[in-house]
């Protein structure tokens, strides 16, 4: 067996089919920024398969059975372990959902089943770890596109973690046999890993967003602000991440609001960290029996969902019901702390998903969207940010070379973007 | 309407009595409407809009110490672009023509302007949605004193909806409930963009009334509800379909043509009897050709270059008509009335105001210099959404 060693520093995995018993086929690696194969089945891959792979200089991994990789679900993950890799067992796999009408997101907008916002919340719980998303693809007759695949590897690298690349049975079989479609298919899925592995530096960009969530992520509370999460991501709200027991030394800089989803009171420091952003202008939106200061009350919100006290220069927003919906407090949050705090806005976008940071000196900043229909979109798709830059240059998957892009200002002083058709992701680099 | 009536809607509502039984084309008011050439939104159309006004004779005789509502138009959700057009480049009114004719009314002295709108499918605050479309409310607020906003989609502000009930007893509906900006208003006025419509052929001062109805009543999440819903959702089903009755509202007939070609002309028209329009601002200087929206298949944008405002409803959609390349004189199955009957005659029965252009007096560009064919002689009617 190869040396199962310490994972670090770029470990770009690859679940090993155990039918591939020829050494051979990983000639199908060469010129790819695969170095690391996995074996999640008991069966081991082949002896002359590992040899061949060990003179390769490649990696193997057993899932579960690896000091360096911990392979794990979600809740169960050791975010304080020694591994320096957390492989997540309980990822979705990526796409526009199939539901029924009645089904259909709240808006009426298709569903998007979405790694984006786990990942975050992974990255943020385990700070120095990288972060594997294990999802095997369903059985679909659609998984012959390597356009799904694509959307793996990028819904996983957008937003700094790595898909582990597992293959369904056509696939297997098809590039065992060398089937010309899926070898073209391979080298397309493949061109994918290896434009992320070229824009490595872009995983270690940090998040923008005028909206924090603090919570512990955990147990009771672990749905709902996971969910907040996930849906904010779907309404294009970028959001920060702060973790319960670590916020009071996190900076909260630039947010203009902070939802504090969890139903128990914070402890004291964090609770006069929370009122000093309040008292500084800062809006926080708490649960029922948050116990907030009862300030100047200012009525309710447009909709009646949280009563609205002044403290200090900031508002709180107590919510009213004891049950709250993660959709609503996405859409209540951005309403609240108003349209003109958004960051980034889309126009024709369906079935897009985007992830927004900057670079650590804030020169640059970045746009990555994802397309989970896999085509492109029936509408020309602009992005209008509330800022100006000096300069954009956009990025396709399918091209791989950067093209400059036009700045139209907007009549709001900002600038926007308009952006050529793409078929699963995009990436708009923006020159401060 | 429960409030003032004034002398022209008395007019109004006389020839639409006179209207219920027989066409009243001769019995229906004309009023002069100004035609401009204006190729963009930059620094010609303060100064081309103000002429208009003074052609029509000043807005001061209409505004001065009064409340004025603002009725724009901003169709479908806000996500929606025609290509990479921004929605005020193809679809919506924009902004700056808004923010000029409000600070034209409020310099001839209107003491209180309302800006309103039903936007698609939320209670969200008027300037909520202006932002999201990367417009500046402080566009409006600054130009002129006294501005306000209101998402007339839902209750609002209001305490309650207000009822108004078209002078002819109505072609769909005895009445309509409204939010209550449409009723404590002294002066109406819609600006509109000049466009062709899936439904009702154009789209101009008239069928942007259909948006003043709320879908708390009438939109699709009010179905069954037996009342009003807290917030708006879905579009006016309703109102194209007549599957279902709307809370307190049924139908004069419900057994009348389900065809939406059929009702949406009239209800437009019993919407604009029984709240008529003091000012119609219809703006074409960029627009949208084959349909209302991005949604219309095969939708293309177009560049008029073109303002109209008149008094009458009726006469200044009769000259926008005409100016788009169509007959406004024409009826169902004739361009652009291939598969709806016309809201322009429809209007004209009821005493609105007249759509014989040889009864109203175009100020300014003359139509034959002005015409900007919507359509190639001959093209058919783009697809429905």
């Amino acid at each position: 067996m190869l040396s199962q060693q310490n994972a670090r520093p770029h470990l770009v995995p690859m679940r090993w089919p155990a039918e591939w018993r020829d050494p051979a086929l990983l000639e199908l690696l060469t010129g790819t920024p695969i170095n690391c194969l996995v074996s999640t089945g008991e069966e081991a891959p082949a002896p002359a398969v590992l040899e061949k792979a060990k003179q390769a200089g490649l990696t193997f991994v057993q899932a579960g059975n690896s000091p360096a990789v911990a392979w794990t679900e979600r809740a169960d993950a050791p975010w304080d372990g020694s591994q320096s890799v957390l492989a997540i067992t309980d990822g979705v796999w990526p796409g526009v959902q199939r539901r029924s009408r009645e089904e259909a997101g709240p808006t009426g907008a298709p569903w998007i089943d979405s790694n984006g916002w786990m990942i975050q919340l992974c990255r943020a719980l385990a700070q120095n770890k990288d972060i594997w998303v294990a999802a095997e693809p369903p059985e679909d007759a659609n998984n012959l596109r390597a356009a799904v695949y694509q959307l793996a590897v990028a819904d996983a690298e957008a937003h700094g973690a790595r898909w582990v690349i597992s293959l369904d049975k056509q696939w297997c079989d098809g590039l065992a046999k060398k089937t010309p479609a899926l070898m073209d298919g391979w080298k397309t899925i493949t061109a994918a890993l290896r434009f992320f592995d070229a824009h490595r530096d872009w995983a270690a960009y940090k998040p923008l967003g005028a909206l924090g969530v603090v919570s512990d992520f955990h147990g009771p509370n672990e749905f709902l602000a996971g969910e907040v999460l996930n849906l904010s991501s779907r309404r294009s709200l970028p959001y920060r991440i702060f973790i319960k027991s670590r916020a009071v030394a996190a900076s909260f800089a630039g947010l203009k609001a902070i939802v504090y989803p969890d139903e128990q009171a914070p402890d004291a420091a964090l609770m006069k960290k929370l009122l000093d952003f309040v008292n500084e202008g800062g809006l926080l939106m708490v649960p029922a029996n948050f116990p907030a200061p009862k300030g100047t009350p200012l009525g309710s919100d447009v909709y009646g969902r949280y009563d609205l006290r002044q403290v200090g220069k900031g508002r709180i927003a107590v919510a009213k019901e004891e049950s709250q919906d993660p959709w609503l407090i996405a859409a209540d949050a951005q309403l609240l702390m108003s349209h003109k705090n958004d960051l980034v806005r889309f126009f024709n976008t369906g079935t897009l998903n985007c992830y927004y940071t900057a670079s650590a000196d804030g020169k640059k900043s970045l746009l990555q969207i994802i397309n989970y229909a896999m085509r492109p979109s029936n509408n020309l798709v602009s992005a209008s940010f509330t800022r100006r830059f000096r300069a954009a240059r956009l990025w396709k998957l399918e091209d791989g070379t950067a093209q400059p892009l036009e700045l139209f200002p907007t009549e709001d002083g900002g600038m926007e973007v308009h952006i050529p058709a793409f078929n699963v992701y995009a990436a708009i680099e923006l020159d401060s | 309407m429960t409030t003032q009536i004034t002398r022209r809607e008395l007019l109004a509502g006389l020839g639409a009595a006179l209207a219920v039984k027989q066409p009243a084309r001769a019995a229906a008011p004309a009023s002069p409407v100004a035609v401009a050439k204006c190729k963009s939104y930059g620094s010609e159309l303060l100064p081309t809009l103000e002429r208009m006004f003074d052609q029509l004779g000043g807005m001061g005789r209409l505004v001065k110490g009064k409340t004025v509502t603002i009725k724009i138009n901003l169709t479908g959700d806000v996500n929606y672009r025609l290509g990479y057009r921004p929605a005020e480049l193809a679809h919506w009114t924009h902004p700056r023509v808004t923010a000029a004719v409000t600070h034209l009314l409020g310099k001839a002295g209107a003491r209180r302007i309302r800006i309103v709108e039903c936007p698609w499918s939320t209670a969200d605050p008027l300037e909520e949605v202006m932002l999201q479309a990367n417009w500046s409310p402080s566009m409006f607020l600054s130009a002129a004193p006294r501005v306000e906003f209101e998402n007339t989609n839902w209750l609002g502000s209001g305490k309650k909806y207000v009822r108004v009930f078209p002078p002819h007893g109505g072609y769909i509906y005895k009445s309509y409930e409204l939010n209550h900006c449409y009723e404590d208003t002294d002066v109406f006025v819609s600006i509109a963009k000049m466009k062709e419509h899936a439904t009702t052929g154009v789209t101009l001062s008239m069928k942007n009334c259909f948006g003043i109805t709320p879908c708390t009543i009438y939109g699709t999440g009010a179905r069954d509800q037996g009342e009003p819903t807290k917030f708006p959702q879905g579009g006016r089903e309703v109102f194209h379909r007549g599957r279902w009755q709307p809370p307190g509202n049924p139908e004069i007939d419900p057994n009348s043509p389900r065809d939406d070609g059929y009702r949406v002309p009239r209800i437009v028209a019993d919407l604009v009897a029984a709240r008529p329009i003091h000012l119609a601002v219809v703006e074409g200087i960029e627009s949208m050709g084959g349909g209302e929206g991005p949604w219309i298949r095969g939708s293309y944008p177009n560049s008029p270059g073109l303002l109209v405002a008149g008094l009458n409803p009726v006469c200044t959609d009769a000259v926008c008509t005409a100016l788009m390349g169509f007959d406004p004189m024409a009826d169902r199955g004739t361009a652009p009335f291939e598969k709806c009957d016309s809201t322009l005659r429809l209007a004209e029965e009821l005493g609105v105001g007249t759509r014989d252009l040889s009864r109203i007096e175009v100020i300014g560009t003359p139509i034959r210099e002005a015409v900007y064919p919507f359509r190639q002689k001959g093209q058919p009617a783009r697809g429905r959404s």
